[in-house]
């Protein structure tokens, strides 16, 4: 599962920590979603989208072979 | 690749062991005993000097005023002086022990028993503050009290699930380490019998016990779930 983590906290402006703060997480569960080496638990992923008002497929990409 | 230069050296290690055991022969480290201790007691003085420096070091960052990435670069930091901080402590408290029972079942120079008495209380003092530390590296964290009752699992209940996944996968990695060391360990102390005329059965046992006690409470952990 590939996520765009990065790119949507460089857009809002929100380093690790921050973003770590609002999901109600550590700053070590960000990064290790961000380098892809984590799949969050739904409740996370959700509390993210809604951080970054997207829907969720839309900050968590799950490739076709995944499924 | 790996796998196979493993396999032949573990073969040649045992291959010369075997043949000098069968040619009867014989070393006695108990000579050894005072330089290991000494080399013992500064290897822990040199520990604890660097305990010390990275302590000074979190404290320091922690109270560092930074935004933007440099706040995570600062957390990264922090998190990664106090691991080393933590594995240093409790290296120096294995070693205290070491330097304590060596002196007492060899040398029996109260010099050594004293001093490694005095390293023990340092390396204890050092893990409680460790605590102490990891409280003034989060605040925003509910950390437990090292007096609490159940404290082990109440810290690890205030970890989240990444934190969780990184603690799963360390001590997954240390609980084959550990068992592979163990009967390395339960041969070394069988092949020192043989080689020492000194039988080693009792730490043996005891190692075997140790075996037999993580596995049991692994797999009991495990089986209800």
């Amino acid at each position: 599962m590939k996520s765009r983590l990065k790119e949507l906290r460089a857009r809002d402006g929100l380093n690790q920590t921050q973003l770590a703060k609002l999901a109600k997480v550590s700053r070590q569960t960000i990064s290790l979603i961000e380098r892809e080496e984590f799949m969050p638990s739904l409740l996370i992923a959700v509390r993210i989208a809604r951080i970054f008002n997207e829907p969720i497929e839309k900050v968590f990409i799950i490739e076709e072979d995944e499924l | 690749m790996k796998q196979v230069i493993f396999i032949l050296l573990s073969a040649a290690v045992g291959f010369f062991t075997s043949i000098l055991v069968l040619k009867g022969f014989k070393y006695d480290f108990s000579h050894l005993a005072e330089p290991f201790q000494i080399g013992l007691l500064i290897s822990i003085l040199i520990l604890l000097f660097i305990s010390f420096v990275k302590y000074t070091q979190i404290k320091n960052l922690s109270r560092k005023e930074v935004e933007g990435d440099e706040e995570d670069e600062v957390d990264v930091l922090i998190y990664k002086k106090y691991t080393d901080f933590s594995l240093l402590v409790q290296s120096s408290l294995i070693l205290s022990i070491l330097v304590m029972c060596a002196a007492i079942t060899t040398t029996l120079q109260l010099i050594y028993i004293v001093l490694g008495i005095v390293a023990l209380i340092i390396s204890f003092l050092f893990s409680i503050r460790s605590v102490q530390l990891l409280k003034v590296a989060y605040p925003d964290r509910n950390i437990p009290s090292t007096s609490e009752k159940n404290f082990a699992e109440k810290l690890l209940a205030i970890s989240d699930e990444g934190e969780r996944h990184v603690l799963l996968i360390g001590l997954y990695k240390s609980y084959f380490l550990f068992t592979t060391a163990l009967i390395i360990g339960i041969v070394l102390a069988a092949l020192y019998s043989l080689s020492s005329g000194n039988s080693q059965l009792f730490s043996i046992i005891i190692m075997s016990l140790v075996l037999l006690m993580t596995h049991g409470k692994y797999s009991m952990a495990i089986r209800n779930k």
